[in-house]
């Protein structure tokens, strides 16, 4: 048993000796003539097939991933020892580790090849990101209010990127949301007719309505068990949940906001009773602000069972603390049907919950003892209750929307669909020349000649058929907004021409198409020219849209789609309540905007110490009291916090909104830093089970687990990155202890011999490595902007970017334009 | 020794059954995110005569209409990222390396059925479903998540004015396919051969939608059957109370022949404190602690109870001998987020149960998983002689 251990062991090690060895396809000639055919062909040949696994006819070249696969299995079982079997004869330790190294080799060449891309990004498709901001900036639509793209089927994503080119996926299920959304956007963006005049819309308390009164309104306008046609004036948001919490606004209610605009909002509002008495009310903290929301929900073709929802999304966020009665006004964009809610945010759990806790807790409360005998539940007990409750209270009296107001009219999007043509103008004549401009504009670039004869001739049918000829034309910019053309990033190989370059930096920096300037320069012939991309680099990051490609890159590169993703244990009380992953990601995502506006080093991601928060961010590190849902830049003390090891969402994202596991930390430390994977756990080795009940630590339990040398090997290099950050829960909060009687011990040492005491240490020996961690997020940086993982061939343009940047003192934008300025980005 | 488990071949079914059968056959597939907790799932004894689990008991009824099997999985690793793999053998990640992607077996019977009925397969499940079907081009198929909308597909017929424009819009739609495929091609003439391979699924897309939109405009012409239940309201229901109502659902859209599979995806945001437990997440990272394993058995009874319903329904139905339903899961165990020794139950389908068969365990021996599925997919009529990592057909196993 001892000796198959170490068998395992030295194979394992020679293993990972080979990763990085120069690749060869071929499986060498002797191994197929001599190993395989001394060890396993007997089985597993032309005469006996056990398992259904027949290795004679494999060739000396993996030729597709199916003889991967099989090459891959052999492999296994060569690493796990389980082949040959212990009845047959052995092969000796070199001969087998000769063979491990070689087939290793040789699939990881085989399966590079398999998605390699020789340093070109294959015809690369807007994924669904880039589709929705192109949508909305070619046609001036306001993607955030509605989104084209909320049932398209998720992108492909390769080592965390989901514009990888060679990976992505193009379906009949795809196109027919193409479909949908192209018709929707064309109708969207067409608006004939007089401008529409700004109006105000009022409406006062009472908020909500009887129901057979408001027969046509959605439920939540309508009274209940907790919600009555307030006499005072003003109505009071009790708690969070939609019952009691919410408030819609009836003027808007049938179908929304006529027309997309921006529109002014007022609001009068106070914050009443915010410290109470109730010991059993604990999911509000005694003394906090009220956090009131504004939200903007669009309820067509909502159902009943989603709370009359359909899309929703937050406009503001304020704190009140006052309980006089104060005007508040915000100017926001809404989208064409959709309406405002006020929303009590930070609110005690559902109305519902509170009225019976009450009810139960009579007792010291004058108050509520004053009611005497309660009626029966339904008979409007709750409503008794919460007339008279005293604790946190969003009281609204009044609430108006002015709007829309508008800059231009027609609107941009029209304009470029139609020119200034009336309905009725639009002819076979001019046509031709609408869908040729439209086209070019969504191409962008020129158009080849007989590009666009397909749909031309497409729309003629239709009108030789007897179409409108407004109809037909529309059907004709569909056809265009789902063409090949539109859809894709035509490349080519080799130098990137001048309009295929502007593609290329706009969907870097803006998620989206290049603006008219862009064009321009492309057009001159003048873009490729370094000082004219250096100068366009800073304007497009100075221009408002550069912060998609800080939220989307950050979103992808630490893989923060995974917070939330995981349900958050309920445990986590202000996980919900204080709409702490909104707050984490903007903290990440202002500190990487402040690192990159300021162009500070790279090491700074690492090595800041201090960083972005708002007040319940602060309350959740256990920072000094601030004010306020605006993140502000904070100095953190020295010690617990610094850098991005020490963001609620970096924490939260690698871990699953229940408990923390340093392997899989560990892991994720190692490949969002430093672009390291380790390599997956070999087969047949047993899971361990987490002991939530405390009785052992999980650093015991993954002692254990390193008694057994195979498992050691791999657990020395990914643990202790990952026992560093125990000290973190599954949301970021600090904490010594896992239990009563287990501190947590964060200690450990690397695999390169360094220790380390706590995460303060952990975190310098981190900054030690900054080179490494610049050069994984420039990588990263590649990735992104250029839809395929770095190859070989572009090594040496990191080196270069390397070395610049390094003799330069260069920071975070010097290397953002060092990328848009290398030559894999200026060539395919 | 042939391990002949269950008897599909005793039907003489497979690729000697070319000429249509009488009785259509169906096919149910249902999944669950995490699985459930092998300590009280899985039965001890073997065969026929074995003592039903804890968690099983709710199939007493049943227990000579199903087959359980221990030891089968798919060998694929990642925990939560793996469940998906269920009903595919393959993950989505490595889908590139397979000529068929990662297509689940829904979706291979549900091609073979193609426009024979109203619905190639019919998904449904609560909330966000848990990602268990998958089409050939690696596409995943989200459930129909509201009873009601699925009432409607189902039977509610489209005004004659609706079904008249609903006409228009395919034909349309139609034109401006032919128009793409041309563009597409006019643009394949300026790329070279790797950009041009890209451009293929672009091509494939535009022909999958044109054969779907064939079999709409085929059935838009047709009336729907009559429903033989109330009408499904839209309303707000818990999610305990939208499971029986979309397995009844299921169960009369086999009877109305309106599909001939149905899925049924149970999601890791199950909310399971409509059960009076705790979170379904945070149930399952049990440790075997006594508390929070006594309350995710009571979430997995409840389960099992409606699968116990679903059986009890298609009998009354009288679709039991011709609906092969298939129960499980890619987790094979929650707490430690182990993807092998998956639970599966192979119920109805007119096959010879087998009570409890135990595969093989040790690595060496093992069978795939995929080999079940192959034998379901032969047994459904399918003419195939691989899917996912399938190494042969179930049956065909040879032990030793």
């Amino acid at each position: 048993m001892n000796s198959h251990r170490f068998r395992q062991y030295a194979v394992f090690l020679a293993t990972c000796g080979v990763l990085a060895a120069a690749p060869s396809l071929c499986v060498s000639a002797p191994l197929r003539e001599g190993f395989l055919k001394e060890y396993c062909i007997k089985c597993h040949g032309p005469d006996k097939q056990s398992g259904d696994r027949r290795f004679d006819k494999l060739t000396n070249e993996i030729q597709t991933p199916d003889e991967a696969l099989l090459w891959q299995e052999i492999l296994d079982q060569l690493n796990l020892g389980a082949m040959p079997p212990k009845k047959e004869r052995q092969p000796q330790k070199p001969e087998l580790l000769a063979a491990v190294d070689v087939i290793t080799q040789s699939i990881s060449a085989a399966s590079l090849r398999f998605k390699g891309t020789a340093a070109h990004t294959v015809l690369r498709r807007l994924n669904s990101y880039e589709y929705r901001q192109t949508l909305g900036d070619l046609l001036g639509l306001n993607v955030a209010g509605w989104n084209p793209t909320a049932d398209f089927p998720p992108e492909t994503r390769v080592a965390g990127f989901d514009n990888n080119s060679a990976a992505q996926v193009t379906s009949g299920m795809l196109l027919d949301h193409y479909f949908v959304a192209a018709e929707e956007a064309i109708q969207r963006a067409t608006a004939f007719g007089p401008k529409p005049v700004s109006k105000i819309y009022v409406q006062k308390s009472p908020f909500y309505f009887d129901r057979k009164k408001a027969a046509d309104l959605p439920k939540l306008f309508h009274t209940d068990r907790f919600r009555w046609v307030s006499d005072t004036g003003y109505d009071d948001l009790v708690g969070r949940h939609y019952r009691g919490g919410h408030i819609g606004f009836e003027p808007l209610a049938r179908g929304g906001a006529p027309q997309s605009g921006r529109y002014t909002i007022r609001i009068q509002a106070a914050a009443v009773d915010l410290t109470h008495h109730y010991d059993f009310l604990t999911d509000f903290r005694d003394g906090d602000p009220i956090v009131m929301e504004i939200a903007a929900v669009n309820r067509e073709g909502s159902v009943e069972s989603t709370g009359n929802i359909t899309t929703q999304r937050t406009l503001a966020l304020v704190e009140l603390t006052s309980d006089k009665p104060q005007w508040l006004e915000w100017t926001v964009n809404l989208e064409r049907g959709e309406e405002p809610e006020v929303r009590f945010r930070n609110g005690t759990a559902a109305a519902k919950a509170l009225s019976g806790k009450l009810a139960k807790n009579v007792a010291g409360h004058p108050e509520l003892e004053a009611l005497g005998k309660l009626p029966a539940p339904n008979g409007g007990r709750a409503v008794a209750v919460l007339k008279v409750y005293r604790g946190p209270k969003l009281r609204i009296w009044e609430m108006q929307v002015e709007g829309p107001q508008l800059d231009q009219w027609p609107l941009l999007g029209h304009t470029l669909l139609y020119g200034n043509l009336a309905p009725d103008q639009i002819s076979r004549a001019n046509i031709p020349e609408r869908l040729r401009i439209f086209a070019e504009a969504t191409f962008r670039r020129p158009l080849r000649a007989g590009e666009l004869a397909p749909i031309e001739r497409l729309v003629t049918a239709k009108l030789d058929a007897g179409m409108k000829p407004l109809a037909a034309l529309q059907l004709g910019f569909q056809s265009i907004l789902c063409s090949p053309a539109f859809l894709h990033l035509h490349e080519g190989s080799g130098k990137l021409d001048d309009y295929a370059l502007a593609s290329r930096m706009s969907y870097f920096l803006w998620s989206s198409m290049p603006d008219q300037k862009l064009i321009q320069l492309a057009a001159a012939g003048k873009l490729h020219e370094p000082a004219t991309l250096s100068a366009q680099l800073d304007r497009m990051l100075a221009d408002p849209k550069s912060q998609r490609f800080v939220q989307n890159f950050i979103r992808l590169w630490l893989n923060l789609d995974n917070i939330g993703q995981m349900p958050v244990s309920p445990d986590f009380v202000n996980y919900y309540r204080d709409n702490l992953d909104t707050a984490m990601r903007g903290e990440t995502e202002t500190f990487f905007r402040h690192i990159l506006d300021k162009n500070l080093p790279p090491r700074e991601f690492l090595a800041a110490d201090y960083t972005f928060l708002n007040r319940e961010l602060a309350l959740h590190y256990g920072l000094p009291p601030m004010d306020g849902v605006q993140l502000r830049q904070v100095s953190l003390p020295k010690g617990v916090r610094g850098g991005l090891l020490g963001h609620a969402s970096f924490l939260t994202a690698s871990a699953n909104g229940v408990d923390t596991s340093p392997v899989v930390r560990g892991v994720y430390v190692q490949e969002k830093l430093f672009s390291y994977t380790p390599p997956p756990p070999p087969p047949d080795v047993p899971l361990f089970e987490p002991d939530a009940s405390g009785a052992t630590t999980i650093r015991e339990q993954l002692a254990r687990h390193r008694e057994n040398a195979t498992c050691a090997a791999c657990h020395q290099k990914i643990d202790p990155y990952g026992f560093a950050l125990e000290n973190f829960d599954a949301i970021g909060g600090w904490r010594a202890n896992y239990s009563k009687d287990h501190q947590i011990d964060p200690s450990g040492d690397l695999p390169t011999g360094e220790k380390f005491a706590d995460v303060a240490d952990f975190r310098h020996l981190l900054i030690a490595r900054h080179e490494q961690f610049t050069r994984s997020l420039t990588e990263k940086l590649m990735t992104y902007s250029l839809g395929r993982e770095p190859e070989l061939t572009d090594r040496a343009v990191i080196d270069d970017i390397m070395k610049n940047l390094s003799s330069n003192k260069g920071g975070f934008k010097d290397l953002v334009r060092a990328v848009v300025l290398s030559e894999s980005f200026a060539k395919n | 020794m042939a391990l002949a488990l269950p008897a599909f071949d005793s039907l003489n079914v497979g690729f000697a059954a070319t000429a249509p059968s009488p009785t259509p056959r169906r096919l149910i597939c249902i999944g669950n995110h995490l699985g459930f907790w092998p300590g009280g799932f899985f039965p001890t004894a073997e065969g026929h005569d074995y003592a039903l689990s804890p968690t099983l008991a709710p199939l007493q009824e049943y227990r000579s209409d199903f087959t359980v099997f221990s030891h089968l999985d798919h060998g694929t690793k990642g925990g939560h990222g793996a469940v998906h793999s269920f009903l595919t053998g393959v993950k989505k990640e490595e889908s590139a390396g397979f000529p068929e992607k990662n297509i689940s077996i829904d979706q291979v019977a549900a091609e073979h059925v193609g426009a024979a009925t109203r619905y190639p397969s019919i998904t449904a499940g609560l909330g966000e479903g848990t990602d268990m079907c998958w089409n050939r081009a690696g596409v995943r198929l989200p459930p129909v998540n509201n009873p009601a909308r699925l009432f409607e597909a189902m039977f509610v017929e489209a005004s004659a004015g609706a079904k008249a424009s609903e006409g228009e819009r395919l034909s349309h739609r139609a034109s401006v396919l032919d128009a793409l495929r041309e563009s597409a091609k006019q643009l394949a003439g300026n790329l070279d051969a790797a950009d041009r391979s890209k451009l293929d699924q672009y091509l494939t897309s535009v022909r999958d939608v044109e054969r779907r939109l064939q079999m709409s405009e085929a059935w838009l012409g047709r009336p729907k059957p009559k429903s033989p239940i109330d009408a499904i309201k839209d309303e707000e229901r818990m999610q305990i109370e939208e499971m029986p109502l979309f397995l009844d659902l299921m169960t009369l859209a086999l009877q109305t022949d309106s599909t001939r599979v149905a899925t049924f995806e149970v999601p890791l945001q199950f909310h399971t404190t409509d059960l009076n437990v705790g979170g379904y997440h945070g149930l399952s990272h049990h440790s075997k602690q006594e508390g929070l394993l006594t309350q995710l058995q009571v979430v997995e009874k409840y389960l099992m109870t409606q699968f116990a319903h679903l059986f009890g329904k298609l009998k009354e139905a009288g679709l039991m001998g011709s609906t092969l339903v298939v129960i499980g899961s890619g987790m094979g165990n929650g707490s430690t987020h182990s993807n092998r020794d998956l639970p599966v139950i192979l119920a109805g389908g007119g096959i010879k149960h087998q009570g409890h068969v135990v595969c093989p365990a040790d690595e060496r021996n093992r069978i795939q998983l995929s080999n079940l599925w192959l034998s379901t997919l032969q047994w459904f009529g399918v003419e195939r002689e691989r899917f996912g990592r399938s190494t042969g057909t179930f049956s065909a196993m040879k032990v030793g």
